[in-house]
């Protein structure tokens, strides 16, 4: 997880497969960070999400909001996008155990409960992304099956 | 023809634990979930080319945890409010499994949910979802068109 | 220009998601009214100025589609924005109600579909960016 105030910063992750990219900015402070996040529940494994709550959507989003508030982000303030969930495979029905998917049901239920829409996502099929947020202009760019576009 | 209900039955049942109720369903039930005990059923009547029930049955401390997750709230919702919400849990079920089964021509009307009261039928077609510590039981019930339940 | 939003759905966690979504997504809310069928519904549009209703179809009492029938046959509601909220998955329901000049949004929805079908109906969304990315 990367959080900048930085205008000048570009933060970019890699290989979203079936992990989640999530990207928060604030376009009044120019404050943002970018989360990648590879599954849905620590509950799995509560001793590593002690050394590393990033890996874990349930631990790691909101230790992205509480950084990006103490770097000087304004909840009301905020963009989040999303891009990632992809299957293992070419049709979901064939993914067992449906990573891609969980990550996203859990990412969804937090921003829910926290009363927060997405403002735009990438989700879903079976191709890796790359993500990459430009701190002093908030645009988020997705890279994906040689395509490029403005999420 | 029982297999197809079944994977229906799923399909629509995982598609709305997880984009309504925020759960992460699974095919396969553990000993904690099938020993869960039951807490609430609600059923909603169809009817259209062929007129049945859908049995919603929930055991094990999902039904706060539903209608919470739906409101997107901490505190435990109502028990009214509980009842509605897996009353309207197995309302958009129902809606996504008809089409499954007979097709997007077919007109259904589905009524209001309301408590399960006691069937003499034996369902077509039975499904268990493992979510959390709990499970959900869906029975589907054809009274109209026997053909239907023996093919 | 404060927007005056009906819903209109059986089921009150239903009408309390939706709700919840319209105060969300960021809207010039004015007054949210709320209805359990086509019948209240119907009241509540004779006693109330309203830009906007959001519908569902399974009601008791009187169905989404009497009401938008009714609607439809009214000078002062004839116009009246409507978006269905349902799980029909009648595809020949479907096109004899939009017809009427209603939107879908299909259930389960997620609240940015449902924000952006919002969005589309009042003619703040281009029909060509959605909350699914590019532009």
């Amino acid at each position: 997880m990367k959080v900048s105030a930085e205008k000048g910063d570009l933060i970019i992750t890699h290989a979203l497969g079936s992990c989640l990219g999530v990207v928060v900015h604030d376009p009044v402070a120019c404050v943002g960070g970018l989360l990648h996040v590879m599954l849905p529940l620590s509950t799995i494994d509560p001793a590593k999400a002690q050394t590393n709550p990033f890996m874990f959507v349930d631990t790691g989003f909101p230790e992205l909001l509480i950084e990006c508030f103490e770097t000087g982000a304004l909840r009301q303030r905020l963009e989040i996008r999303v891009a990632g969930g992809a299957n293992s495979w070419n049709r979901e029905e064939d993914d067992f155990f449906q990573i891609g998917k969980r990550n996203l049901v859990v990412l969804r239920k937090l921003l829910w409960k926290n009363g927060l829409l997405l403002k735009s996502y990438d989700v879903g099929g079976s191709i890796s992304r790359t993500m990459s947020l430009e701190i002093g202009t908030g645009k988020v760019t997705i890279k994906s099956g040689g395509q490029m576009k403005n999420l | 023809m029982s297999k197809k209900l079944e994977t229906e039955l799923f399909k629509a049942a995982t598609l709305t634990f997880e984009e309504l109720g925020f759960l992460l369903p699974t095919p396969e039930i553990d000993e904690q979930q099938l020993n869960a005990q039951v807490e609430a059923a609600v059923s909603v009547d169809f009817e259209g080319p062929f007129s049945g029930k859908l049995l919603v049955r929930v055991c094990g401390g999902l039904l706060p945890i539903i209608a919470a997750n739906m409101l997107g709230e901490e505190d435990v919702p109502s028990k009214s409010l509980q009842y509605d919400a897996l009353g309207e849990i197995a309302n958009v079920i129902c809606g996504n499994m008809l089409p499954g089964i007979a097709g997007s021509k077919d007109v259904f009307h589905v009524s209001a949910p309301k408590m399960a009261e006691s069937i003499d039928l034996p369902p077509v077609a039975e499904v268990q979802v493992g979510l959390g510590l709990g499970r959900a039981d869906l029975l589907l019930f054809v009274s109209r068109y026997p053909a239907l339940a023996e093919e | 220009m404060a927007l005056n939003i009906l819903v209109v759905d059986d089921s009150s966690v239903m009408r309390a998601i939706i709700i919840k979504t319209l105060h969300l997504s960021q809207l010039p809310l004015g007054d949210v009214h709320q209805a359990a069928n086509g019948q209240e519904a119907l009241k509540v549009l004779d006693g109330n100025w309203i830009d906007l209703a959001l519908v569902d179809i399974n009601m008791p009492v009187m169905d989404g589609e009497e009401m938008i029938n009714r609607l439809r046959q009214n000078p002062a509601t004839s116009d009246l924005p409507i978006i269905i909220v349902s799980t029909e998955g009648s595809e020949s329901r479907k096109e004899v109600l939009m017809q009427k000049g209603a939107r879908f949004v299909h259930k389960p929805f997620t609240p940015e579909t449902l924000r952006d079908a919002i969005l589309r109906t009042l003619g703040g969304l281009d029909e060509q960016k959605a909350g699914d990315g590019t532009i």
